[in-house]
């Protein structure tokens, strides 16, 4: 699936969370992030799921929308608690909940 | 290509063909014997490739004694090569070896995945060297479920041979799983040293595959290895039945000086 088609698939399918890899062809996942956040305006939380150096991506992703950022490969246990969290967390405490994360994803990186 | 057919040595040559027409090439070369790496391409040991670099935490070597990981010593040039591919680049892959050619058609990860995974095997990584039997029946490109079959094979026979020699065989797989956690923490660790490496995420992501491998293998597992069972039926349920002993038959366990029992009748 290319940017585009992914971009795509959240308008038809309304995913209640996404996981999103940066490499992809056809744009990259700044990308989709970008037309999540202004074409969409989807609320679901993305968690993006990259090999690149978070020292010079996780910052840019989650001032585009991402909600969290973990380096692949991501513990499968870490990835499992981090999407039940996100979908568990009320929409408008989502916010907070995000920005925790954050630091988590941070410790992982 | 060269003629392959030697008796000294394995060799095993990738072609990777983008869709654009251009071509990369790698040929790797191994001791028949002890399949270590004849020779590491030349190429200038990069500064990530130190041992003290994102170690693995469970690393047995000493940054005293080692400079150098010994994975990232052998990827080193194989990084130079391909560091700047991306991972969803379609490409027609070709592997030759002395026996037969492999193609393809796939992504250069997965293309990737293959010739990473032979160099990590041989590299002399203490904890990869119980990987290296796997390289005489290398499969490049293979299928995740082969994978799957050709480690659990290798790692019977494994504990076959460590039966005959007198030692303790782990029948049950007993000590598979912590060996698979030791290969995906340190798959772990060397995504974090290739994190910043390169301008494409190509290779990054062919070593996330292998430990994708690692984690269907405890999946397996985990599931009592039911889909891998029913590839033995010929075994089961009087299949094979003439495998079993007869009351007063002398069977021999492993080397017939070694170890002589007798059923009891």
């Amino acid at each position: 699936m290319d940017a585009v088609q992914a971009v795509l698939m959240a308008r038809k399918c309304q995913p209640d969370l996404i996981l999103l890899d940066l490499g992809l062809p056809g744009g990259d996942g700044f990308l989709v992030l970008g037309r999540l956040a202004t074409l969409l305006r989807t609320e679901a939380p993305v968690i993006v799921l990259s090999g690149r150096d978070p020292a010079e991506n996780e910052a840019r992703a989650l001032s585009a929308g991402a909600s969290v950022y973990l380096q692949k490969p991501a513990d499968s246990d870490l990835l499992l608690a981090t999407a039940q969290r996100l979908l568990a967390a009320p929409w408008e405490a989502r916010g907070a909940e995000i920005e925790a994360y954050g630091s988590v994803a941070a410790s992982w990186s | 290509m060269e003629n392959l057919a030697s008796p000294k040595t394995l060799v095993f040559e990738y072609l990777f063909v983008f869709a654009d027409g251009t071509e990369r090439r790698w040929r790797a070369e191994l001791d028949a014997q002890t399949l270590d790496l004849v020779e590491l391409p030349a190429a200038e040991v990069p500064a990530w490739a130190r041992l003290s670099f994102h170690r693995c935490p469970h690393c047995p070597l000493a940054p005293e004694t080692h400079t150098y990981c010994p994975v990232a010593r052998s990827l080193a040039a194989v990084i130079d090569r391909f560091g700047d591919c991306e991972a969803h680049e379609k490409v027609n892959a070709i592997n030759r070896t002395h026996e037969r050619d492999y193609r393809k058609q796939t992504t250069i990860q997965e293309g990737l995945r293959s010739l990473i995974g032979l160099h990590m095997s041989t590299s002399g990584c203490p904890i990869l060297n119980r990987f290296r039997p796997l390289i005489r029946n290398y499969l490049p490109f293979e299928a995740p479920e082969e994978t799957v079959l050709r480690f659990l094979s290798m790692y019977s026979l494994a504990q076959f041979f460590r039966h005959r020699r007198g030692s303790w065989g782990d029948w049950e797989m007993a000590r598979l799983e912590p060996l698979l956690e030791d290969v995906r923490i340190l798959e772990r660790s060397f995504c974090q040293r290739l994190a910043g490496v390169g301008q494409g995420d190509a290779c990054v992501n062919a070593v996330v595959g292998l430990y994708a491998l690692a984690d269907l293998t405890s999946l397996a597992l985990e599931e009592g290895l039911d889909q891998v069972d029913q590839l033995f039926d010929a075994y089961h349920d009087g299949g094979g039945s003439e495998l079993e002993p007869q009351a007063g038959e002398y069977l021999e366990l492993g080397r017939g000086d070694v170890v002589v029992e007798q059923l009891e009748a």
